[in-house]
């Protein structure tokens, strides 16, 4: 977890690589388990939801293995964070190695 | 060869550049939910059922989860926007979202047992598209004596 004390400052799962997996999973999940298949029926616990994915909500559905809504969601727009520099820069320090 | 590199290098730069910054969260519109008593307050939602039947506790169960109430709690006598809420309701207008405030020293003191029980919800709305524009996008909360 990231810092709490500034307010501003973004947590673990608001982070660009954590924000990309989760809208990966929810693109997944939609298009398999949820509005992409044929007879999909919004709010139906049958179906995966996009929408409480992403957002804090319950969702129709209820997790039959500890008999739960899963309520807090997985937010799929990163924040940016003065670190991501110091993580970019490495990455893009490799380009150069195309040209040699 | 060389060829072939500054291709990859055009393929790949554009990538680094707009591929991790894109929002679909974002069309515009926001909910509102104006705090005007004096307590911190919580707001729950629910999707297309409400939590009538349903046990609604979220009281943290660790460091993520605090972390996550802390930044939905509204002060008193201020207000928060609730912009991926908005899009469910301009995604599915004729379905109902569920809002229920609850006081943040309930969700603090009381277990989760109490909770359910007691279930201390402060004011609700069922809210679909229509009555989220009738009432400008703003659920207000007031405490009544």
């Amino acid at each position: 977890m990231q810092k709490n004390n500034n307010p501003a400052s973004p947590r673990h799962h608001d982070r660009w690589f954590e924000a990309d997996a989760s809208y990966k999973a929810a693109t997944y999940f939609d298009q398999y388990y949820g509005s992409g298949i044929k007879d999909y029926v919004a709010g139906s616990s049958d179906y995966f939801d996009r929408n409480s994915f992403i957002n804090n909500g319950y969702p129709s559905y209820n997790n039959p293995y500890d008999n739960k809504w899963n309520y807090w969601g997985y937010s799929i727009s990163g924040k940016f964070h003065w670190t991501d520099p110091i993580i970019y820069i490495p990455l893009l320090g490799l380009i150069p190695a195309i040209f040699y | 060869m060389m060829k072939i590199k500054k291709k990859l290098l055009i393929l790949i730069i554009p990538i680094f550049c707009f591929g991790a910054c894109r929002n679909d969260e974002e069309k515009g519109q926001i909910l509102l939910i104006q705090n005007h008593s004096n307590y911190r307050i919580v707001p729950i939602f629910a999707f297309y059922k409400s939590m009538d039947n349903r046990d609604i506790c979220i009281k943290p169960t660790n460091k993520f989860e605090m972390a996550d109430l802390e930044d939905v709690t509204i002060p008193p006598i201020s207000s928060k926007t609730q912009t991926g809420i908005a899009n469910f309701l301009i995604d599915h207008p004729s379905d109902t979202l569920y809002v229920y405030i609850y006081n943040r020293i309930d969700i603090d003191n009381m277990s989760c047992e109490e909770f359910n029980r007691e279930r201390p919800i402060q004011k609700s709305w069922a809210i679909t598209k229509a009555d989220a524009e009738a009432m400008n996008w703003t659920l207000v909360y007031e405490l009544e004596e």
